[in-house]
């Protein structure tokens, strides 16, 4: 399938889906007010490649700012990915954030938690 | 001098008048004008504080970020089509930023969105997180809980009816900091 790459703007981040590596990565910014309309590409590209993953994939999520209406949308495009590890294929999110930012990294625990998919945490510099 | 420009044309283009410590915004706050508000905020915010506050800053601007969007969201779905205008506002004091917004509420709604601020105002830490929870996995409204849930801060609000018969919703959050802005 087609990979998905998407430039980062004032308000939305970097998105990169490639369906031939396995990686898939979101940098950045994002906090567009109608976070739905950003994050449905996404989503259905997630939906469409977990039906055939490969061997191993990894969503890495570089946050600096995450508004409510993307926290929403980003645990959505998590389920559209959750069938790749619940079919016992290799899935990890890599959670990246500010250090110090205590909010993002809470985030990202919050849903490794509810959603019970394996998640790793790193502090970088933006 | 050039990020100063910068801003001054953006204050220019969305009509906001010149003031070193504030902005300001009177008019319908639809998503366009919500984006265009707080791209200025960042560069705002930015400019005043220094570069080893970038937690201060990313809390006062995540903060003003639930609240413009919370009343750009409003505006879009109920206030749009009658050009109702909402009011947005976030000042620098000496000790804390005070971000405010105001928006006209429609009769229907006041009712609920007076139990819900009632009911969050008297939840503790562990239920506000409770609440953040059930709402983000299921769809719910995150902003005003966010709020809620920051340290040291204090959220109000108030409703009331204008001589127009118009019902407001006003919510203040002052974010304290100590003397840090220039």
């Amino acid at each position: 399938m087609e990979n998905l790459h998407i430039e980062p703007y004032l308000q939305t981040p970097e998105v990169n889906f490639d369906s031939e590596t396995g990686i898939m990565f979101i940098s950045g910014k994002s906090y567009p007010a109608d976070a739905i309309e950003f994050f449905q590409p996404l989503i259905e590209w997630a939906k469409q490649y977990s039906k055939d993953p490969k061997k191993k994939t990894e969503l890495i999520c570089e946050i600096e700012y995450l508004n409510s209406a993307s926290q929403k949308q980003l645990v959505e495009l998590l389920l559209a990915f959750k069938p790749i590890y619940d079919a016992g294929q290799e899935f990890l999110v890599k959670w990246k954030f500010e250090e110090g930012d205590d909010d993002i990294l809470s985030v990202g625990e919050l849903v490794e938690h509810e959603l019970e998919i394996p998640f790793t945490y790193e502090e970088m510099e933006f | 001098m050039q990020h100063s420009l910068k801003i001054a044309s953006l204050k220019n283009s969305l009509q906001l008048p010149l003031k070193n410590n504030e902005l300001e915004y009177y008019g319908v706050v639809n998503y366009q004008l919500a984006d265009s508000l707080l791209i200025l905020t960042e560069k705002f915010l930015d400019k005043k504080f220094r570069n080893n506050e970038r937690g201060l800053v990313k809390i006062i601007f995540s903060s003003f970020v639930e609240m413009v969007q919370n009343v750009a969201d409003y505006t879009e779905k109920k206030l749009v089509a009658d050009g109702l205008p909402s009011y947005l506002s976030l000042r620098i004091e000496a000790n804390e930023v005070v971000l405010k917004t105001s928006n006209i509420l429609i009769s229907p709604d006041i009712d609920a969105i007076e139990n819900r601020l009632s009911r969050l105002a008297i939840m503790g830490a562990n239920d506000l997180m409770e609440n953040y929870k059930k709402e983000l996995f299921a769809g719910g409204s995150l902003g005003l809980i966010m709020l809620h849930k920051l340290k040291n801060s204090e959220f109000t609000w108030a409703t009331e009816n204008d001589p127009n018969n118009k019902n407001w919703l006003s919510l203040k959050l002052k974010i304290n900091y100590g003397k840090s802005a220039h």
